[in-house]
C-alpha cells in the first residue's frame, strides 16, 4: 500500500513522527492495519488526545509536522505507551523521530 | 416591527407605478374595444363614480390597488429589513481557511495523476479540525470554517489537523499574519502549497529501537508527565 507522508514547504521547526503497530502470533509478528494510535498529550491537568493517526497495511502510523518540544505518550488498543513521555525532537526537514515498535 | 429609516422616493416610486401601471392596460383595452362596453358606477371613499370603457376598467382596477396600499407598503419596508439584515449576517459570517493539497509521488519530483486524487482523497476518510471540512470538486483544495478570523489576522494561529485513514496524520498549521487574505469573501488563503510525499518502501530506515513494546510495558492509566529518559532515536528517510 502507498503510504503518504506531509511535508511543509518552509515550515522549520516542524517533526515527523513514525512507528509500528505489530501483532504476535506464536512469535512471529505482523503487521497491524486499521489501528487507530492516539498522540495524548498533557494539557496541565490531564492527558488529552492531541492527534491521532490510523495504520496502514504495512502497520505504520505517522504524524507529520507536529510542534518540537510537545510531550507525548500513545494510546493504542487502551493502553498508554511508552512508561513514560516522550519529547518531539527538533530535527531536519524530511526526517523522521522514529517511536518503538508495538505489539499487540 | 421597527423599520429602518427608509428612502421615502423609493415609497413613492413604488406608489407610483402601482397606481400608473393599470393606465398601460387600459389604453390597450380603450384601442381594441374604444366602445363603451365597461362601466363602473358607484361611491368610492364618498366620491361618486360614473364612468364607461377604458376610464371604468383603471378605476376599478385603482380601487382594487387602493385597498391593499397599506399592505404593500409593508412588505416593502420588510424587504428593505431583511435586505439591511442580511447585508449584516454577511459582514459578520464565518472566515473560511482554505489550502490546497498536494500529493506526489515516491522521489517527489512531480504531482500524482489528477485522476488519482477523487480515489485517494475521500470526504469519508478524511477528519479534519476544527470544524467541518469541505472539499473542493478538484478534490485539491480543502476549506474549513472558523468563526473568529479576526483572530487570526491579529497573529493568533490556529492549528488544525487533516487525518487520511491508513496514511499520515498532518498538522496544518495557519501562520500567523497569512499574506493571502480576502476580506470581501472573508477567505484565508494558506500558502504554500501543502504537499505530501508517497513513500513506496516505507520506513526503509525505521529504527525499531532496542526492543518491541509488549502490552506489559503499557499501562491502563497514563503514567505522570515527566520527561522520560528514553527518547525515540531519530533517523531520517
Amino acid at each position: 500500500m502507498v503510504v503518504f507522508a506531509v511535508l511543509i514547504a518552509g515550515n522549520a521547526g516542524a517533526t515527523n513522527l513514525r512507528g509500528q503497530i505489530v501483532h504476535n502470533v506464536n512469535g512471529q509478528y505482523s503487521p497491524l492495519s486499521g489501528t487507530r494510535v492516539d498522540l495524548v498529550t498533557w494539557n496541565g491537568t490531564a492527558w488529552v488526545t492531541y492527534s491521532y493517526a490510523v495504520t496502514g497495511a504495512d502497520g505504520f502510523y505517522y504524524f507529520m509536522n507536529f510542534p518540537p518540544g510537545l510531550k507525548f505518550l500513545l494510546l493504542v488498543a487502551g493502553h498508554y505507551y511508552p512508561p513514560q513521555s516522550i519529547t518531539i525532537l527538533a530535527l531536519p526537514a524530511n526526517s523522521y523521530q522514529d517511536m518503538p515498535v508495538i505489539s499487540l | 416591527m421597527q423599520y429602518d429609516n427608509l428612502d421615502p422616493l423609493y415609497k413613492i416610486l413604488c406608489l407610483a407605478l402601482i397606481f400608473l401601471v393599470p393606465l398601460a392596460p387600459a389604453w390597450g383595452l380603450y384601442k381594441i374595444a374604444p366602445e363603451d362596453k365597461f362601466l363602473a358606477n358607484g361611491t368610492f371613499s364618498g366620491f361618486k363614480i360614473n364612468a364607461t370603457g377604458s376610464a371604468a376598467i383603471y378605476i376599478v382596477l385603482f380601487a382594487a390597488a387602493y385597498w391593499h396600499t397599506d399592505d404593500i407598503l409593508k412588505d416593502i419596508d420588510t424587504v428593505h429589513v431583511l435586505k439591511a439584515q442580511n447585508g449584516r449576517l454577511l459582514a459578520h459570517r464565518p472566515w473560511t481557511i482554505q489550502y490546497k493539497l498536494k500529493l506526489m509521488t515516491a522521489d517527489s519530483s512531480h504531482e500524482i495523476d489528477p485522476l488519482e486524487y477523487d480515489s485517494i482523497v475521500k470526504q469519508n476518510s478524511i477528519v479534519c479540525t476544527p470544524g467541518a471540512l469541505h472539499v473542493g470538486d478538484d478534490a485539491k483544495t480543502f476549506s474549513f470554517y472558523v468563526e473568529d478570523g479576526d483572530a487570526i489576522l491579529k497573529n493568533d494561529p490556529i492549528e488544525s489537523q487533516i487525518v487520511i485513514n491508513g496514511y499520515s496524520t498532518s498538522m496544518v498549521p495557519v501562520p500567523r499574519n497569512p499574506s493571502n487574505v480576502d476580506t470581501t469573501d472573508r477567505v484565508i488563503t494558506i500558502k504554500p502549497i501543502i504537499c505530501m510525499r508517497a513513500i513506496n518502501k516505507p520506513a526503509a530506515n525505521y529504527t525499531k529501537a532496542n526492543r518491541i513494546l509488549t502490552a506489559k510495558d503499557g499501562s491502563i492509566k497514563p503514567p505522570p508527565p515527566v520527561t522520560a529518559h528514553l527518547v525515540a532515536r531519530a533517523d531520517s528517510n
